[in-house]
């Protein structure tokens, strides 16, 4: 008997052993990473590191900016490419960039998929004025339509694509919401100008956000990147803040209105009982939160470095730093002036003419509806408006 | 498979060759009339999609949950080899498998809001049944202690089916779409018990064995013919079926 059910269970487990099937090929056909080969990389950029780039799987369109003089019509890429994927023009072969970007096909192993990348090797001419104006007038719906994206006009005319939002990782999380309801979208008209503004709110995030726990979304805007890889894995690396900056910022001004949504939740969807956040001490009422920061922006081995939402505060590299008070209730309803002056001094670090030239020093503008929005922490319905924010620069030496 | 069947047949065949002189010492009261089992067993089995698609990798862990039924058979002999059974067979059955996937084509609905597209990573289902199934089963005697049986069934079912995705990631879409991570310690969570059909036919198939006067050992296989699935569930690609065996004691009356 005892044989006969043995046998039987061999059976079963040799049934259920064969029924796996042969590993299918990869279907994905990403672009990783791009690492420029130059036989002079400093003939190119001021950061040797800069020369190669990581590439988000949301990304189709790589830009490398290079330093005025650099030679663009034969430049060696090479490429990191999915495991089994085809890239053509084939990785390691040189290319003339100078007309404008040369675009790639990456086929998967599998043959059935295949993603088109433009590469742009572009001479960056940018000119930092000596006050830097951000009018929140330029938006555009994103290439599906879906939700709003800022920009801004560069003083030499060209388009300056600085602002992102947590607006991709809100369209993970409902994919039936229409533009105006996201976090963050413009308001045509009624800013402090008459014209267009900035409307940052606290919203819900409906099942998928209970889903996975997070049950809010602050609006927010920020100079730098939102990566959605890790809207749900690890939202605080999701915001990338920062973007390379030639000038010393010394003070930051801007109009904006607040109101506070009704009741202030934390992450399990639990009344909020009070306490710390960033840096801030929070009670049960929701409190936005506008900052600049000014910094460092080359790790110890070269390579970039950005400020994320959990340490854009506290970083060791941050030179200075520039943040709405806390320490009294921000609600108005109407257009108020903040003026806030750049924090050198806790910091105690000089800022190297050269280096700024160089572009080693970056900088970041974050708002946000609500203070503990980074940690789904809020209100539903706070709502943040802020209009026509102005970076006062040091005055450049004017050469003689 | 085939030659699987083939050895349980010869077996048998053996086995009722040798017991032929035995009718009367293990046939009961039953023979050309009336009886009645009470049965009770252990289940183990699942819910799965047959066969196996290439997305799924690997299982990682399979174990069944709460397998138990009891159940009343009524029996009717009409000679010595044929004969019939019908009755409730009552059951609480369960399991918990992790497995592993690749390019695992899904999607997930809440409310108005839906995300779909193709996940690799670690999926978790923990799916219980609890209902009741009624067989309409022709019995024959291959001996006098070896009875098959076989007919179809329908089975009334509450479902739970649900689990969660992990240590992962989706690709929005379609493999080209962007890529969101899922975090273990972050699972994405999914519930399809509305999904699944309350009402379930199949094909039930097993054995009796005599053991002992008024106590048989029994074995058996619910095999479900429509998917677990309602046909409008488009979520996960591939249709799953009910499979489940179970094994026990069974008195005579």
């Amino acid at each position: 008997m005892k044989s006969k059910y043995l046998l039987a269970a061999m059976a079963g487990a040799a049934m259920v052993s064969s029924c796996f099937q042969g590993e299918p090929q990869n279907s994905e056909c990403d672009i990783t990473q791009v690492t420029l080969s130059l036989n002079q990389p400093e003939d190119y950029f001021y950061n040797p590191a800069d020369t190669m780039q990581l590439v988000s799987t949301a990304d189709s369109v790589i830009t490398f900016y290079m330093r005025k003089g650099a030679d663009l019509t034969s430049i060696t890429p090479k490429f990191n490419i999915t495991s089994g994927a085809v890239i053509s023009p084939a990785s390691g072969v040189a290319q003339d960039f100078s007309q404008g970007p040369v675009y790639y096909v990456v086929t998967s192993e599998d043959g059935m998929w295949n993603r088109r990348y433009a590469l742009n090797c572009m001479l960056d001419t940018t000119m930092i004025a000596d006050t830097v104006r951000y009018t929140f007038d330029n938006y555009e719906l994103e290439p599906n339509g879906k939700f709003y994206v800022w920009y801004e006009w560069n003083s030499d005319e060209t388009r300056n694509d600085c602002w992102d939002s947590g607006n991709p990782g809100y369209k993970i999380a409902r994919s039936s919401a229409k533009p105006e309801e996201y976090p963050a979208v413009p308001v045509s008209t009624g800013g402090v100008d008459g014209g267009p503004y900035l409307k940052l709110e606290t919203v819900a995030t409906g099942g998928f956000g209970n889903m996975v726990n997070m049950r809010l979304a602050a609006g927010n805007l920020f100079i730098g990147s939102f990566d959605a890889t890790f809207a749900l894995k690890d939202q605080m690396q999701a915001t990338c803040f920062g973007r390379t900056f030639t000038r010393k910022p010394q003070k930051l001004v801007g109009w904006y209105q607040y109101k506070r949504g009704a009741s202030m939740q934390d992450r399990a969807g639990k009344p909020y009982e009070g306490g710390v956040i960033a840096g801030v001490n929070v009670s049960t009422a929701d409190m936005p939160d506008i900052y600049a920061c000014f910094f460092e922006g080359v790790a110890e081995d070269g390579s970039d470095y950005l400020l994320h939402g959990d340490d854009a505060l506290t970083s060791p590299k941050l030179v200075a730093l520039a943040r709405i008070p806390h320490n009294y209730s921000l609600e108005t309803n109407q257009w108020t002036r903040f003026e806030i002056d750049f924090d050198y001094e806790t910091y105690g670090k000089t800022v190297d003419p050269e280096l700024l030239a160089n572009r080693y020093y970056k900088f970041a503008l974050v708002m946000s509806s609500s203070i503990g929005g980074a940690e789904f922490i809020g209100a539903v319905g706070s709502t943040l408006l802020i209009d026509n924010v102005e970076l006062i620069c040091e005055e450049e030496e004017k050469e003689q | 498979m085939k030659r699987i069947l083939f050895a349980i047949c010869a077996f048998a065949v053996t086995l009722s060759l040798a017991a032929q002189e035995k009718w009367e010492k293990w046939q009961l009261s039953q023979l050309n009339g009336w009886g009645v089992d009470v049965r009770a067993g252990y289940v183990l089995g699942g819910t799965t999609p047959l066969p196996l698609p290439p997305e799924i990798r690997s299982m990682e862990s399979y174990k069944p949950q709460q397998g138990f039924m009891w159940g009343v058979d009524v029996t009717r002999r009409f000679n010595k080899r044929w004969g019939m059974k019908l009755g409730p067979h009552f059951f609480m059955q369960g399991m918990k498998v992790v497995a592993t996937v690749k390019n695992y084509h899904m999607g997930i609905t809440q409310g108005d809001d839906y995300v779909e597209g193709n996940y690799t990573g670690t999926d978790v289902t923990n799916a219980k049944y609890l209902g009741v199934t009624i067989p309409v089963d022709a019995t024959f005697n291959l001996s006098p202690r070896w009875t098959v049986f076989a007919g179809p069934y329908v089975s009334f079912i509450s479902p739970i089916f649900d689990g969660e995705v992990y240590d992962g990631y989706l690709r929005e879409g379609d493999p080209t779409g962007p890529k969101i991570e899922i975090a273990s310690d972050t699972p994405a969570t999914y519930d399809f018990s509305d999904d699944m059909r309350n009402v379930q036919v199949g094909l039930n198939i097993g054995f009796d064995w005599q053991a002992v006067r008024h106590v048989k050992v029994f074995g058996m296989l619910d095999w479900g013919l429509n998917p677990a699935f309602r046909s409008d569930f488009k979520t996960i690609e591939f249709k799953m079926y009910h499979l489940y065996a179970s094994f026990g004691l069974a008195y005579s009356l």
